[in-house]
């Protein structure tokens, strides 16, 4: 599925942090004269908690943002980083995005030793002009003033300012107080200054300090600032910490665009507005829509219809974004795409729409925030979307539809859209949806193990791997990789490294909503069991063994339930007894469930494990039951049948 | 077979051959069965093929030399995931013109064919930076099954830029040409890497360049089902192993008009460097760091102690600003002034206060890793990237490079470990040998008691050399005591680890020290009376590398030799006892290019472990990777032999 900038905000929102970096806007509190009597920023002031860990530190981040008028803003901007390592060396390179709604002028930079001494000051004929490349399949008018700071000593300060004049800030309402999880923060802070008459609303979130409010020459100031965030430390189960960052959300509420006027008093307003932009776009020509009544013709149930007219869609066009100025967030027209066969997921959803609209079938244009983990705040009615896909109201069930995938099943969401609220362009404006979740019982993995040992620890293994749901993406995918990537990967499943594929075979049904991914391999492992002169040791549970998790706490984040169920038959040679075989287990827990079953039948151990992890967040206070719960799975699959070599 | 060869200026014509007839398809045209083609066997998983890729290239005289490079792509789709491939990026600098671009999408609609053509509009020109330019566009209606094709011209404005041309690609080939004419007033060196793999041709064509009559050298390589090629781990960085042709301007020669060359010898480029440039001259005014010079090293007596002040000061007070650099464009006080540089100009100042100080000293030119090898003949142009510097004391060479702050005096950043680099002196030079006594060496000591909750528990000492070494350094100095943990210990398994410290951290010529209390958990088995495990204690160690590749395309190259060691003491307790312990083995590769020694021995209550692994040699062919890959299946044959305990033995079996 390919995501794109559905709106300019995106780099505010969505990506990921080091991008959003520069995109910091801060105010000039202080100006810094240009003979200095005091050192600036010197190292030695740095708290030591706020070095732990951190590559660099934000020793001062400001920014104003003035409401003009429905149709501009200005921001200003200033920011003072102490670069602590040359893992920081990345921040040396600034550059400002803008494009055709965004102007940006004001640039200065200069940057100090770690005692505060100033020792360079950017001159303008360094600022360079620069496209803003997002990937060769996108297509924009996004470009980025870029300077270069030369690499001093570290620690030493880089400080740098601009002004921003915006025709989108309504696009863009998120502003991070803490930009990067790997930067940490003495002081950042923010300010919107709005005429009184304007509206504006706002939301934050992991903040520590409430909102400052000030009333004055028919203005209103409203700032926050934080001070003292250390860096993080990413965990394995936990929420990644960008979805941890303190963030002010901050949007007028009314707007204009290219002369499209629009508000955020509501959803079914934002949504009235935006479907002003897409409004006549999804009138095919008459040769594309006679097309798609032939095509529908076919198939006289409703959602054959919509189905047959999804697959041709895939099948005849492919992505490709173009955005410019106001374009950027309006859908090439249907007729275009019919024409051209490439899009963007707001041009390919709009055609799709087009399409069933020629044979009478309603479809909403329908707004996303994509990404793993990721969803809008339904309660905050703000810009907050990268992505468009397409829903079908259908009597039996609502008929959700990717359109960026040639390979996506018919009502199949990925793990970037789907559980999560979505807002849908409806005659009424915008509502409120929710798209489904695919929980255990659909998120399902099964492999079926039969081992043949031989008595030096070798084995031949025919393996089948069997993956449901949102599990199948990841087998469909390295089905179509190289050879030397199966292998890697059968390798990462396994925990094997020393393995021959004498055959292979792949298998997939994606017509169905559940879609089903089978992979059948027969391998020759070398050492499957370690090896004595008396004994071979065999680890049953060697295809899915998690690993261990260490004791400090965090807080646990399961993004999605699924259930694996593992069997194997291990059938060992004739002559050699088995002398020790484990015991059953069973591990419940909040957090899931686990439990192995083990027998011996003629020369043959029958092996069964199951897991289901159930989906949530879990406080602080229960890592000690989830390092248990881990833990304990682990130890389950570290056991081991022994088997004895007579000789 | 995969080291590239230069077959030098090609002026020797040998036995005139006939001009084969060109293949090249005509643009617009696809054939029915290109249309309907599948995948031929050694495009086996590809999700999309190059059909064809006919370049040509020709000097031009136009108010100047020119090169017009003229190439016609087209493309079979097969799977959607190849419709990335439909999404175009011609790239040229701003001196450069492209120009006739056209372009074509081709599928077969209820079986006839029907073309698309990418319209004027549908072109998009980008201005990427001051210096760039690009052209993008997308085909339309592209699909499984479509023929996509393209055809443009660049003119190069710069005769040093002939293009080169990679024959292997990230998708299959079926078939390639590239043609290139180039007069006789111009030399190129064309060096030409796993030239096996595609037919050459050569003819001369007698006719005028510049208004003088002039012999053209017509060269022509084509291939035909090339499979694709994907990264291999440990190959070597440079694009020179995929099979291709590049040029480097050799040498101009327009009669009565122009002559220069170059790519001139090495003697002749120490010239030119140490006496005909500005920087030059400076290398040897002890005036410019006279003070500072003084203040290192005036108290101290042996050359050798001044080599390392200077070398300290330098890489504590200059700070690499990222670009490598041939030779400095600036002055070195400059950039002493500034406190940053580029490799070049740190390097250069560094041999400068040498000097100053009495040390014989000397620049060192040399291509990084990823340029590929260095001509053993000529510096070619736009090869040689980096320098360092050789400081020369009792006859003993000293390979400096100051712009790491982890590196010690004698060792060069691993990108250098390429070969040989050149010593420019005035009396001309002469090869150094850049991989010196390096190697990559991890020793792990652990000392440790069986417990009664069947864990190991002790102490551990482990050191580390060489690039290793620096990275850990590195990493400690960036990211803390907490950060090593969480980057190097608590990856490796459920251990316990406390009273960790660091010795030698900033003695950067002695090993890397760490020691620490450890207790490994889970790591046993015990069972009934018994205790097993596989005798591999280690956190550090890397025994067990395995290739899961069967074949190579391209050569293992580690730049360095290394050396892995583990010596493990275990106390049992007094009612165990060994019952049956690996036995000691070697396995080598001849020549020693590598060996494994493990040994295993008991003795009432201890036991002990010992292993070593030496590769000794760094660069492995691919014709020796069978046995290479072998070597390490035996050793990890060998570490999943088990140790086994057991409580109040019984007496022994026969054996």
């Amino acid at each position: 599925m390919q995501r794109d900038g559905h709106f300019k905000g995106k780099s505010e929102t969505d990506e990921h942090p080091m991008k959003r970096f520069l995109f910091l806007l801060l105010i000039m509190t202080v100006l810094v004269p240009d003979i200095q009597t005091q050192p600036v920023y010197p190292y030695d002031s740095i708290p030591t908690h706020l070095r732990t860990r951190a590559k660099a530190v934000v020793r001062s981040g400001q920014r104003i943002i003035t409401l003009i008028n429905e149709k501009q803003s200005r921001l200003e901007t200033k920011m003072a980083i102490t670069l602590l390592n040359d893992k920081a060396s990345d921040l040396l390179l600034v550059g400002i995005p803008y494009d055709d709604l965004r102007r940006v002028s004001s640039i200065r930079a200069r940057a100090y030793d770690a005692s505060g001494k100033l020792i360079w000051i950017l001159k303008k004929y360094l600022i360079l002009d620069a496209r803003d490349f997002v990937g060769p399949e996108k297509l924009s008018d996004a470009r980025k003033k870029v300077f270069e700071i030369p690499a001093y000593n570290y620690p030493f300060t880089i400080e740098y300012s601009y002004v921003m004049y915006m025709q989108d800030l309504f696009l863009s309402p998120a502003a991070y107080l803490q930009q990067d999880p790997e930067i940490s923060v003495e002081e950042s802070g923010i300010q919107y200054i709005i005429p009184d008459g304007s509206g504006f609303n706002y939301k934050t979130l992991h903040l520590k300090s409430p909102a400052d409010s000030l009333r004055r020459n028919n203005k209103l100031y409203l700032s926050w600032k934080e001070e003292n965030l250390p860096a993080g430390r990413s965990r394995k189960y936990a929420t990644p910490l960008v979805n941890h960052l303190p963030v002010v959300y901050g949007t007028p509420l009314n707007f204009s665009l290219s002369g499209y006027k629009g508000s955020f008093k509501s959803w079914q307003d934002y949504g009235r507005w935006m479907g002003q932009l897409i409004s006549g776009r999804d009138v095919l020509d008459m040769k594309y829509s006679e097309k798609a009544i032939a095509l529908a013709q076919n198939f006289p149930e409703r959602r054959e219809k919509i189905r047959a007219l999804y697959e041709y869609m895939q099948k005849t066009t492919h992505y490709f974004f173009i955005g410019f100025g106001v374009g950027g967030n309006q859908p090439i027209p249907a007729s275009e795409v019919a024409e051209s066969g490439y899009g963007d997921c707001k041009a390919l959803s709009n055609y799709m729409k087009a399409l069933l609209k020629a044979v009478g079938i309603e479809s909403y244009y329908t707004l996303v925030r994509s990404g793993e983990r990721k969803s809008m705040m339904a309660d905050f009615p703000c810009n907050q979307f990268d992505h468009v896909i397409l829903c079908v109201p259908d009597e039996r069930d609502t008929i959700w539809l990717e359109c960026t995938d040639p390979d996506s099943p018919f009502n199949y969401l990925g793990s970037f859209t789907s559980d999560r609220h979505v807002l849908a362009l409806t005659p009424d404006g915008g509502q409120i949806l929710k798209t489904p979740a695919y929980g255990s019982n659909v998120n399902r993995a099964y492999t079926y193990s039969d081992i043949t040992l031989q008595d030096n620890g070798d084995a031949t293994v025919m393996l089948e791997i069997k993956r449901y749901g949102l599990l199948h993406d990841e087998l469909y995918k390295i089905s179509e990789s190289k050879f030397d990537d199966r292998k890697e990967w059968i390798s990462g499943q396994t925990g094997i490294t020393a393995f021959d594929i004498e055959k292979e075979e792949y298998e997939f049904n994606r017509q169905e909503e559940i879609p089903v991914a089978v992979g059948r391999f027969e391998l020759t492992i070398r050492d499957l069991a370690a090896r004595s002169n008396q004994m071979l040791v065999i680890s049953p549970s060697f295809v899915s063994d998690l690993s261990y998790i260490d004791e400090d706490p965090y807080e646990v984040e399961l993004s999605k339930s699924f259930h694996q169920n593992d069997s194997v038959k291990i059938s060992i040679p004739p002559g050699l007894s088995i002398t020790y075989l484990p015991e059953e287990k069973h591990i419940n827990s909040r957090f899931g469930s686990y439990s192995s079953e083990i027998s011996i039948r003629e020369q043959c151990i029958f092996f069964k494990r199951q897991m289901n992890l159930n989906k949530g967040n879990y406080p602080l206070a229960a890592y000690p039951e989830f390092y248990r719960f881990i833990t304990d799975i682990v130890t389950a699959d570290k056991e081991v049948v022994v088997i004895k070599v007579t000789k | 077979m995969c080291r590239p060869v230069f077959i030098g200026v090609l002026l020797v014509i040998l036995p005139f051959r006939a001009y084969p007839q060109s293949t090249h398809a005509v643009f617009g045209e696809v054939t029915r069965e290109e249309l309907e083609t599948t995948l031929l066997p050694y495009e086996k998983g590809a999700s999309a093929t190059l059909l064809g890729d006919y370049a040509t290239a020709r000097m031009i005289h136009d108010n100047g030399s020119r090169i017009e490079f003229t190439r016609h792509l087209r493309i079979k789709i097969f799977k959607s995931s190849g419709y990335r491939l439909a999404n175009i990026q011609i790239p040229y600098s701003k001196n450069n013109r492209v120009e006739n671009l056209k372009a074509f999408t081709h599928n077969l609609e209820d079986s006839i064919p029907v073309k698309t053509a990418v319209g004027k509009k549908q072109f998009f020109h980008e201005t990427v930076d001051p210096y760039h330019n690009m052209i993008r566009f997308t085909f339309p209606n592209v699909r499984e099954g479509s023929v996509i094709e393209y055809e443009y011209t660049t003119i190069e404005n710069d005769i040093w830029a002939y293009p080169g041309m990679r024959f292997q690609r990230s998708i299959p080939v079926r078939h390639l040409e590239y043609q290139a004419s180039i007069p006789e007033f111009f030399q190129y060196t064309i060096y030409l890497n796993q030239g096996n793999l595609f037919e050459f041709q050569q003819e001369i064509l007698k006719g005028f360049f510049m208004g003088l009559p002039a012999n053209t050298n017509v060269y022509k390589w084509s291939g035909d089902s090339l499979p694709a090629y994907e990264p291999e781990p440990l190959m070597p960085e440079s694009e020179e192993y995929l099979a291709g042709v590049d040029f480097a301007l050799a040498s101009v020669h327009v009669p009565d008009r122009i002559s220069y060359i170059a790519s001139p010898t090495y003697a002749r480029l120490s010239e030119e460097l140490l006496n005909l440039s500005t920087v030059g001259q400076q290398l040897n005014n002890s005036l410019l760091f006279a003070g500072k010079v003084k203040n290192i090293t005036g108290h101290l007596d042996s050359p050798k102690q001044k080599m390392q002040a200077i070398y300290d000061h330098v890489q504590k007070n200059m700070n690499w600003n990222g670009y490598e650099q041939l030779w400095p464009d600036r002055s070195l006080e400059k950039a002493a002034q500034e406190g940053t540089g580029t490799n070049a100009e740190i390097n250069l100042i560094l041999l400068n206060m040498l000097r100053t100080a009495g040390i014989a000293a000397h620049p060192v030119v040399m291509c990084t890793r990823e340029k590929g090898h260095m001509n053993p003949q000529v510096a070619l142009a736009g090869k040689l990237n980096y320098l360092v510097c050789c400081a020369i004391i009792d006859g003993k060479d000293y390979l400096l490079d100051a712009t790491d702050k982890f590196i010690p005096a004698g060792m060069l950043p691993f990108k250098c470990l390429n070969g040989q680099g050149w010593v420019l002196s005035n009396s001309g030079g002469r090869w150094i040998k850049l991989l010196t006594q390096e190697r990559n060496t991890t020793q792990e000591y652990y000392d440790l008691t069986l417990n009664e909750e069947s864990e190991l528990t002790g102490k551990a000492i482990v050191t580390f050399s060489g690039y290793d070494a620096l990275n850990l350094r590195r990493l400690v100095h960036n990211e803390g005591e907490a950060g090593f943990r969480e980057a190097v210990i608590d990856r490796a398994g459920n251990l316990v680890i406390s009273n960790l410290k660091f010795q030698n951290r900033d003695s950067l010529h002695l090993p890397l020290r760490i020691t620490f209390d450890i207790t490994f958990r889970h790591f046993l088995k015990s069972i009934d009376q018994m205790v097993f495990f596989r005798p591999l204690i280690t956190i550090f160690g890397d025994y067990r590398t395995s290739w899961i590749k069967d074949t190579r395309m391209f050569p293992v190259d580690m730049g360095c030799p290394a050396t892995e060691k583990l010596n493990c003491r275990i106390r049992l307790p007094d009612h165990y006892r060994a019952d049956e312990l690996p036995g000691t083995t070697k396995i080598g590769l001849p020549d020693n290019d590598a060996s494994f020694l493990f040994g295993a021995v008991s003795d009432n209550n201890d036991l002990v472990i010992s292993l070593e692994l030496n590769v000794n040699k760094t660069f492995f062919d691919t014709e020796e990777y069978q046995s290479f890959r072998e070597f390490y299946t035996q050793v990890n044959r060998k570490c999943n032999e088990m140790v086994i305990l057991r409580e109040n033995p019984k007496p022994m079996n026969t054996p």
